[in-house]
């Protein structure tokens, strides 16, 4: 806290801040130079105002709670990332099994029908997964701004998931997994009509986390859905956007759960004149909405994104640790996948037509060479 | 809009609270700081309150509350619009609640994902002109009242028009073909209730289109539900007496609302050039174009949000028709858009015309409307190979090409852009005397 600053603007009530004015302390550095039990004899407050006063000089975020880098490391190794089902969208993230990493905010951004939906049931989901079996064995939150959610087609995607899950025990010898019902009852799903509504939804979470802190994921479907351009006020759009997603950051990491998001795509109107970084040379007027406020707030973004309604593909753009890759995945009725190549071992970059289709490459420029590459590595 | 008192706030805190002008529970959501026990009220947020008609005097007064105070009005608020506004349970409820809504034939049905289109969603149907949009949401008026074990709702229809007449001539073929079929199965079918049960409303431009939606469409709604619940607390009172006597046409609660299209009045008025607004007026036409765009992205999105509420609230299927456009061909995919209406020509488009000029088409408004619907279907008419011609599908009496109808993307099933009727989410399908029937996949 700036030493600097004037005592008068800490907000006190009206009869402690005269007191302290009448005492002649007028930074803050000077009421924090002596001990406030000392001062609080001096000017007789009482044991309400002291404490505020003490809140207020002392904030409770700013005792620091260091950790060391290798104190973090452990930690963050103990906790299960979230698999997508899909082991190529899960390598994105680098690590020794990958997956959504816990404790961070993870952005999906993508067309209509590009599967941000599905990724989200198939996350919320797969989060069941015991940890006997390399799960995070929690359960999910799905706030749901959209309406997308579909409980029969999460009831599909659970069958699929328990039926994997008790083949898996039944080779091990335990005992019987997950049943389809438990998996869906493990999903809890709030649908969020208006802005306000979701403001009050993610101050309600920490409340929900505290009572089940069993929760190891939050999906948001979408956030860009109530942020849109009906909202008056850009100024506080941008400032209700940093607020939020700064508490999602929060309880991701207070709470060790991974936070989901989902953002739509917007078109850039001038897009060639104010010459802003492309994400996509497929469409290059086109970003994910909400601005870099929003995309500084994210830990990972992914985009997903078809070609000619064929194949899919997910495209990791900003990551602290993994370069920017793309790798194609695929939906079918028991959810995602990798794609099952149908060419001969050994000549899968060539015959799978995954990276090189027609102009594929040229589209792609330097990013195609790096994707090539991290197929080579995985399949040769 | 709620009055902050019913959070049961200490008075001193909530007299504070009204004196700075945050008098409603939502605006104490979006108009508090956050991090409320460390930050100082900005200069630029003491602007947001001017510009919302707060004095910053009034601002200012906030800061005799102590933080603690502060933060339990915040957390008062957000826990009265949780319990009030937001519905919380497990997937496993909600399996339970979803319904669905059949187009009339299971063919379609199949194709889209096996039991119909979706409740308490936006499902859009675009294509061409002619190509059978309007005829499948008449046979959606009639599906829509049979009773939930045949697909249908059990509810009543609102149609919202802004192409002109209503085809009250061809509704008419359609019921009469309609109580025909069904009189074995649902035994009180009748015409009369069929037409008491389908409302008509006309959206001649957008103001009235956005008066619409903002006001009449949600009363209408609520009427309905409202009736519904006298007339069952009618039907318990006299029960005894008058059980014979229900056979008068019976209002049913709306559970589908049309509207044909939504293209329409945003095409006609988007003005090009001089915008007519003042400012806008010496600014030339690009600065009159673009802000016509924002503002008509603005409307859309205010829609789509309305619509979302709408058919959540109520548990309504919502189906908006929608126009196609054309794409213009762009010659290098790496040139700057003409508009900001860019042809994505590899990802988002399908030709509708297979084997003939190859032109392009999209359904219109672009991506803010994509953003806003749930899923989408087309139908086109192609013009098939001629093999087709000679098998055995092609010898009804019917000269007519055949139509197909696809998902291009929804929640709940497979899209198939790609024309091939070998994937899912994909059929053909006619019209007849009847309305728009399936044809089998002759494989």
């Amino acid at each position: 806290m700036a030493s600097s600053r004037p005592a008068v603007t800490l907000r006190l009530t009206t009869q402690l801040r005269d007191k302290i004015i009448r005492s002649g302390y007028t930074t803050v550095g000077d009421l924090c130079a002596i001990p406030t039990a000392e001062f609080a004899k001096e000017l007789k407050l009482t044991p309400e105002q002291a404490r505020d006063l003490l809140d207020q000089l002392h904030p409770k975020g700013s005792i620091l709670n260091s950790f060391t880098a290798d104190q973090t490391w452990e930690q963050e190794k103990k906790l299960a990332p979230i698999t997508t089902s899909s082991p190529a969208i899960d390598r994105l993230f680098g690590g020794a099994h990958g997956g959504i990493p816990p404790g961070k905010i993870t952005e999906i951004c993508g067309l209509p029908g590009s599967g941000k939906t599905q990724l989200g049931i198939q996350l919320s989901i797969n989060a069941q997964i015991p940890r006997s079996m390399g799960g995070a064995g929690g359960s999910s939150i799905y706030i749901d701004t959209e309406g997308s959610f579909v409980a029969r087609r999460a009831s599909q995607l659970a069958s699929a998931c328990s039926a994997r899950l008790s083949e898996a025990s039944e080779a091990a010898g335990a005992k019987p997994a997950l049943m389809t019902d438990d998996l869906l009852r493990g999903i809890q799903y709030c649908r969020v009509h208006s802005p306000v509504e979701f403001i009050a939804m993610v101050r309600i979470l920490g409340g929900i986390l505290q009572e089940h802190p069993n929760v190891k994921l939050v999906v948001v479907d979408s956030i860009s859905f109530l942020f849109r351009s009906n909202f008056s006020d850009t100024r506080m759009r941008t400032k209700l956007v940093a607020t939020l997603g700064r508490q999602l950051a929060d309880l991701a990491r207070q709470h060790n759960l991974a936070v989901v998001v989902m953002n739509q795509m917007t078109t850039t109107i001038d897009a060639a004149t104010t010459g802003k970084r492309s994400f996509d040379p497929l469409d290059e007027n086109v970003h994910p909405a909400l601005g870099e406020t929003w995309g500084s707030i994210c830990t990972h973004r992914i985009r997903l994104y078809d070609r000619g309604g064929q194949q899919r593909y997910a495209r990791m753009f900003k990551s602290p640790t993994m370069q920017e890759q793309t790798v194609a995945f695929q939906i079918g009725p028991d959810g995602f996948s990798d794609v099952v190549d149908p060419a001969e071992p050994g000549n899968k970059v060539e015959g799978g037509g995954v990276l090189v289709g027609e102009d594929y490459d040229m589209d792609f420029g330097h990013a195609s060479t790096q994707s090539m590459l991290f197929w080579d590595d995985d399949f040769s | 809009m709620t009055s902050i008192n019913v959070l049961g706030l200490p008075s001193s805190v909530r007299d504070t609270l009204l004196k700075a002008s945050l008098d409603t529970v939502e605006d104490l959501l979006l108009y508090t700081p956050q991090g409320l026990s460390n930050d100082i009220p900005s200069a630029r947020f003491k602007r947001q309150q001017v510009s919302k008609g707060v004095s910053s005097g009034g601002y200012d007064r906030l800061m005799n509350l102590t933080p603690n105070e502060i933060a339990f009005a915040y957390d008062q608020a957000a826990a009265h619009i949780f319990e009030t506004k937001i519905a919380y349970g497990s997937a496993h409820d909600l399996l339970q609640d979803e319904s669905w809504l059949s187009l009339g034939d299971p063919i379609l049905d199949a194709a889209v994902g096996g039991k119909g289109i979706m409740t308490r969603a936006i499902t859009e149907i675009a294509g061409e002109s002619a190509v059978g949009k309007t005829q499948l949401c008449l046979q959606l008026c009639l599906t829509v009242q049979l009773p939930e074990s045949m697909g249908g709702l059990d509810g009543s229809v609102v149609w919202m028009s802004t192409e002109g007449k209503f085809p009250y001539s061809r509704l008419e073929s359609m019921i009469t073909q309609f109580v025909a079929k069904h009189q074995e199965d649902v035994p009180d079918i009748d015409a009369d209730i069929i037409r008491e049960n389908i409302y008509y409303e006309s959206m001649a431009d957008q103001e009235t289109q956005l008066h619409i939606f903002n006001y009449q469409l949600p009363i209408l709604v609520h009427d309905t539900y409202l009736s519904q619940e006298d007339d069952d607390g009618k039907e318990e009172d006299h029960e005894h007496h008058a059980e014979k006597h229900s056979a008068s046409p019976r209002k049913k609660p709306i559970k589908l609302i049309i509207i044909d299209s939504i293209t329409n009045n945003f095409r006609s008025e988007l003005t090009v050039g001089s915008s007519g607004t003042d400012q806008a007026g010496n600014q030339g036409a690009k600065a009159g174009f673009r802000s016509s765009i924002l503002q008509r992205s603005a409307d859309i999105c205010e829609i789509g949000l309305r619509l979302r509420a709408l058919a959540d609230q109520y548990g309504l299927a919502v189906i908006c028709v929608n126009q196609v456009t054309d794409v213009i061909a762009a010659e290098s995919t790496f040139h700057p858009p003409p508009l900001s209406f860019r042809p994505q020509p590899y990802t988002r488009d399908f030709t509708l015309d297979l084997q003939g000029t190859g032109k392009l088409k999209k359904p219109a408004l672009g991506l803010v409307w994509e953003n806003t619907i749930n899923s989408r279907l087309i139908l086109q008419r192609t013009r098939l190979p001629d093999s087709y011609e000679t098998d055995g599908c092609a010898q009804s009496a019917l000269r007519e090409p055949p139509r197909t109808l696809s998902v291009v993307f929804s929640p709940w099933s497979g899209h198939n852009r790609h024309n091939d009727p070998s994937l899912p989410g994909h059929c053909r399908y006619k019209i007849d005397e009847t309305g728009v029937v399936g044809i089998p996949n002759p494989n």
